[in-house]
């Protein structure tokens, strides 16, 4: 286990030398919110809104997307399985597997660690463009800070988890960024761009128990509507898919490493 | 250089990468594939959309498709022809330009020409099924190529022209990412939504409307020769400005003195 706080702090120390890419990172964040708040606003207001959609006020509907935005963010899918991918069709895998720890482990612990570096930026971001142009979100208490922001960390290092398992699959197709893509549309569709509530009933019980709610609609609701029910469901959620992709992420990884076909590192 | 040697040299540049990337066939498929899936998705988040509005002040649910292919098309032919551009700060911090000073071709076309990104053949895809989904007239088919060339320079122009700052700066390369964020994700959005003081910034100094706006609306949704010739004019001075600004940051190239040889 210390082996991977070493290298959660290694790779902390070497995103906070690229400081420039999560201060960019950062803008895009602060133009995709602001247009997404253009969007809405334009909605809710125009003539087929109401002050009210499926029980979301304008408010509750941006800080929720605020929320999913800093989930987006924050994992870099498309680089975290960009990394199994490029191991791989490069042979630097050969080095890789030799080290005393486990690859997949040793992706998802870097990556995770790049990602709490970027939070460190995100969330002031975020909240910074909330308060200017929303204003404090309605019934918010101080004691909900702790619940969300774990809920919050549990659905990055998920979400990491989860794209680090997809990246595995380059064992067999050297490219796994495809996946990754995919992955991300649901991520975005069922749980960025709209809260499960809008979806008919059918699929929003499929998003409540599917990995989506656990990655990013579960700490999104929680921000814009908290209740402690919630956040032990979300939670319970999270608990149970980390277990699920962490058991996965090992039958896969041991299944990959006999396809390995080095190519002289 | 003549411009017929450039396109020829795009042209060949095409051929060799593809050629280049086919070696991982199952890859190659698997990259187009997901990708035309990934844009469909777009398709679904609209219609949901849809459901809590009628439309964005003329705007419905075709005419927004509309615009998600002509951006889905135009980042296609910007990133299949001149991937090479998301290239340059790598090759200007890490001494990389040498090879192309060294070769008889523009630098910056020689450059931009000299990646392909695979995946990107499926947005290209995806802005025909666009139209098919919508019933385009059949002239819109036909049309759409010549569309996507405008697009695809303007979003490759104006990468270049921030990107060039990286001859000037260290992370050059971070104003670019951002501008091409915006413009890429910007321009899915009907016009409407925006504000003035965006408009005028969308218009100017980040082009996102003359991206997608202004070839949906005047190409295929209300002809108009006028705003075409404008994007006719629009493209070719961000084409003039990022040839000039890169040109200009070569000047103040460093060599690495990096020994390279291109195959």
């Amino acid at each position: 286990m210390s082996k991977y706080f070493s290298i959660f702090k290694m790779s902390f120390k070497q995103e906070s030398k690229t400081l420039s890419n999560t201060l960019t990172a950062s803008v895009s964040f602060l133009v995709i919110i602001y247009i997404f708040m253009q969007l809405w606003a334009f909605i809710y207001g125009g003539n087929g809104g109401g002050t009210l959609i499926e029980g979301y006020t304008l408010e509750m509907m941006i800080w929720y997307m605020i929320m999913g935005e800093i989930l987006m963010y924050a994992v870099n899918a498309r680089a975290t399985c960009r990394e199994f991918s490029s191991d791989i069709k490069s042979g630097k895998i050969a080095y890789q597997l030799n080290k005393p720890y486990n690859y997949y482990f040793y992706q998802v612990t870097k990556s995770f660690s790049e990602n709490i570096f970027k939070l460190i930026f995100l969330i002031p971001s975020a909240i910074f463009i909330g308060l200017v142009l929303l204003g404090p979100i309605q019934n918010f208490k101080i004691e909900y800070v702790v619940p969300i922001l774990f809920s919050l960390i549990l659905g990055v290092f998920l979400t990491g988890l989860i794209y680090g398992f997809c990246g595995l699959f380059a064992f067999w197709v050297e490219e796994a960024s495809p996946f990754a893509w995919i992955i991300q549309k649901f991520q975005m569709l069922f749980g960025l761009f709209f809260p499960p509530e809008l979806f008919p009933a059918g699929i929003q019980t499929a998003i409540t128990y599917s990995p989506v709610f656990a990655m990013i609609s579960g700490p999104s609701k929680l921000l814009a509507n908290f209740s402690w029910d919630l956040f032990w469901k979300v939670g319970l959620s999270q608990v149970v898919y980390v277990v699920v992709f962490f058991v996965l992420g090992i039958i896969v990884y041991n299944l990959g490493t006999k396809k390995v076909n080095i190519n002289g590192g | 250089m003549g411009v017929r040697s450039n396109i020829k040299l795009i042209f060949s540049y095409l051929k060799l990468n593809l050629k280049k990337e086919f070696n991982y066939k199952t890859s190659f498929f698997l990259q187009i594939v997901a990708m035309v899936l990934n844009d469909l998705f777009m398709i679904i988040q609209w219609t949901i959309i849809f459901k809590y509005i009628d439309s964005f002040a003329g705007y419905g649910f075709n005419e927004t498709m509309l615009l998600i292919s002509i951006s889905a098309g135009g980042f296609g032919v910007s990133r299949v022809f001149f991937a090479g551009a998301w290239d340059i700060k790598d090759i200007v911090y890490n001494g990389k330009l040498d090879v192309f000073l060294t070769q008889p071709k523009n630098v910056l076309v020689n450059v931009c020409s000299s990646r392909t990104q695979v995946d990107a053949i499926g947005d290209l895809i995806y802005t025909y099924i666009v139209l098919i989904i919508i019933h385009a007239q059949w002239w819109w088919f036909l049309i759409m190529p010549i569309v996507l060339v405008f697009s695809g320079l303007i979003y490759t122009a104006t990468y270049v022209t921030y990107a060039s700052l990286c001859f000037w700066i260290n992370k050059g390369d971070a104003v670019a990412k951002s501008v091409e964020g915006t413009i890429n994700k910007a321009g899915n959005y009907p016009p409407t939504i925006y504000n003035s003081v965006v408009k005028i910034l969308f218009f100017t100094l980040i082009p996102t409307f003359f991206y997608t706006f202004v070839p949906a609306q005047y190409f295929f949704l209300s002809f108009n020769p006028w705003w075409i010739l404008g994007l006719v004019g629009v493209t070719a001075l961000w084409v003039a400005i990022a040839f000039f600004v890169f040109n200009r940051g070569l000047k103040k190239y460093n060599s690495g003195n990096l020994m390279g040889g291109r195959l």
